[in-house]
C-alpha cells in the first residue's frame, strides 16, 4: 500500500467520510483520520483509518463499548486512545498541561 | 474603628449601583461596581466618609488625557449624572486568582515590541492565552493580521467583530493598553477552527517565529513530514506527521460541528514533547524548509500527541496570505 498512490488515497477519503458520517458524533469518538498503524509503540509504515476514543472507551468491557468495523473499503480501521483538548492555558491540569 | 452606615443612604446607595450596573458593568473599562468610601486620590489614596457607587476602571485618564480619550471613546465614558448618587471613579483592575492567573512570568509572555509568531495573545474576554501564530494580509484590501485559532481570538459564537486582542494574552497580564489588533472574522462556519484580527498599526511585526527564524512560505502537509512550531506554551518543539485528514468534533454555538483537515502530529521520540497548554493559535513549519504547514489546536498527553488544521484551507477559508518581510 503505497503511501503516493493517488488511487489508495482516494478510496481512503471515501473510507473516512463513511466511517466519519457513521461514528464521529458518538460521544466516545474524538478524531477520525487516515495514518501510521502502531504496534505497541511502534510505528509501522502501514496505513490504516485511525478512530481515536476517550480513555473510558479503552476501560470498558466488550459488551458496554460501541464496536467499529475492521475494515471500510479494504482499508483497515484501528483503534487508538486520544482524548484531545483545545490548548488554551486555562484547562484543567492535566500531566502538564495548564 | 468600625465606620457605621446610616441604613437609609446605605439603600439608596445600592439602589444607584444597580442603575450602574445596568448602564456600565458590561463597558469594557469597568472591572466593578460597589459601594464604598469614596477614595481620595490627592491624599495617597485614604479613604473619605462619604458613601459613593464606586465605577471601578482598567484605567483612569486624567486632565488632558481624559480630554482626549472622552473625545475618541464617548461611548466608554461614565455619565455620573445617569446614577442617582455620588460616583467616585476609582482604578483598579483585579483579575482572577484561579489556576495559572496571574501567570508566571515566562520569557514568551512579556509586551514585545515587534510582534512575531511564538508569543502570548488573546482577546479581551479571555482569561487565558494562546499564541500569536503569524502574521498574514488580507487578499482584497492588503490590511495586516494576526492569525491564530477562533478559541484563542473568540471563543464563543456570540462575539462580535472588532473584540480587542491583547499581546501579551490576559493570564500574561494582557490589558487595554496592550490591544495590538481587533477581531476581524473566522472560519468556524467552514469547519476550520481559526480566525484573524486587524492590526492596529501601533507596534511593529516581523515574519518570524520567536527562536525559529523567518516563514518562506506555505505548504500542504503530508504524512511523514517532519515539522517544527514555536508555541508559547511549550517553547519550539518538533515532530513527525503521523495522521492525515482528520475530522475533529468540536461544540460551537450550542451544536456540534466538526473541525476539518486535521493532521496529527507525535514526537520524533519516545520521551518528546510536541505541545501544551497555551499552544493553541501556533504555526507548525516544515522542518527543512520552513514552510508553514499546519495551525496548531489541541493536544493530548497520554501518548503525546498535537493536532493541527492543514494552513492552506485556512488561508483559503480566511481569504489571506502569510505575510514575507517587515
Amino acid at each position: 500500500m503505497s503511501r503516493t498512490d493517488s488511487e489508495f488515497w482516494r478510496r481512503a477519503r471515501r473510507a473516512r467520510d463513511k466511517l466519519a458520517a457513521q461514528f464521529l458524533n458518538h460521544p466516545e469518538v474524538t478524531l477520525i483520520d487516515i495514518g501510521y498503524i502502531y504496534e505497541g509503540d511502534r510505528r509501522t509504515d502501514q496505513i490504516a483509518l485511525r478512530v481515536h476514543v476517550r480513555e473510558r472507551w479503552t476501560k470498558a468491557g466488550l459488551k458496554e463499548r460501541v464496536t467499529f468495523p475492521e475494515q471500510i473499503e479494504d482499508i483497515p480501521v484501528v483503534v487508538m486512545p486520544g482524548e484531545y483538548r483545545l490548548e488554551k492555558s486555562n484547562q484543567t491540569p492535566d500531566k502538564g498541561r495548564s | 474603628m468600625v465606620q457605621t452606615v446610616e441604613p437609609t443612604a446605605f439603600r439608596e446607595a445600592c439602589r444607584a449601583r444597580n442603575r450602574a450596573a445596568a448602564y456600565y458593568l458590561f463597558n469594557p473599562r469597568v472591572t466593578l461596581i460597589d459601594v464604598g468610601w469614596r477614595i481620595k486620590e490627592t491624599q495617597r489614596e485614604q479613604i473619605d466618609r462619604e458613601l459613593a457607587v464606586r465605577v471601578h476602571v482598567h484605567h483612569k485618564p486624567r486632565g488632558p488625557a481624559f480630554e482626549a480619550f472622552a473625545e475618541r471613546h464617548r461611548n466608554l465614558i461614565v455619565d455620573k449624572a445617569k446614577i442617582p448618587f455620588p460616583v467616585d471613579i476609582v482604578s483598579g483592575t483585579y483579575p482572577l486568582q484561579w489556576y495559572g492567573y496571574p501567570a508566571p512570568s515566562h520569557p514568551r509572555g512579556r509586551v514585545f515590541s515587534s510582534l512575531c509568531g511564538g508569543i502570548s495573545i488573546s482577546n479581551e474576554w479571555a482569561f487565558n492565552y494562546g499564541t500569536l501564530g503569524g502574521l498574514v494580509q488580507d487578499r482584497d484590501t492588503g490590511n495586516e493580521m494576526v492569525l491564530s485559532n477562533w478559541h484563542v481570538l473568540a471563543g464563543s459564537a456570540y462575539i462580535h467583530r472588532g473584540l480587542r486582542i491583547y499581546q501579551p494574552g490576559c493570564a500574561d497580564g494582557g490589558c487595554l493598553q496592550h490591544t495590538i489588533a481587533y477581531l476581524e472574522r473566522h472560519a468556524m462556519n467552514e469547519g476550520i477552527d481559526a480566525a484573524v484580527a486587524r492590526l492596529t498599526g501601533d507596534r511593529q511585526w516581523i515574519n518570524d517565529q520567536l527562536d525559529v527564524g523567518p516563514v518562506s512560505g506555505v505548504a500542504a502537509p503530508a504524512l511523514g513530514l517532519r515539522v517544527v512550531k514555536s508555541g508559547r506554551g511549550s517553547g519550539v518543539t518538533d515532530g513527525l506527521i503521523d495522521g492525515v485528514e482528520g475530522e475533529y468534533p468540536i461544540r460551537y454555538g450550542g451544536l456540534w460541528r466538526r473541525i476539518k483537515h486535521v493532521y496529527r502530529i507525535v514526537p520524533l521520540n519516545a520521551t518528546g514533547q510536541v505541545s501544551r497548554g497555551g499552544d493553541s493559535g501556533s504555526w507548525w513549519l516544515e522542518k527543512d524548509t520552513q514552510r508553514a504547514v499546519a495551525l496548531h489546536f489541541a493536544g493530548f498527553d497520554r501518548p503525546e500527541t498535537a493536532l493541527a488544521i492543514a494552513m492552506p484551507p485556512v488561508l483559503e477559508a480566511l481569504n489571506v496570505d502569510i505575510c514575507a518581510g517587515n
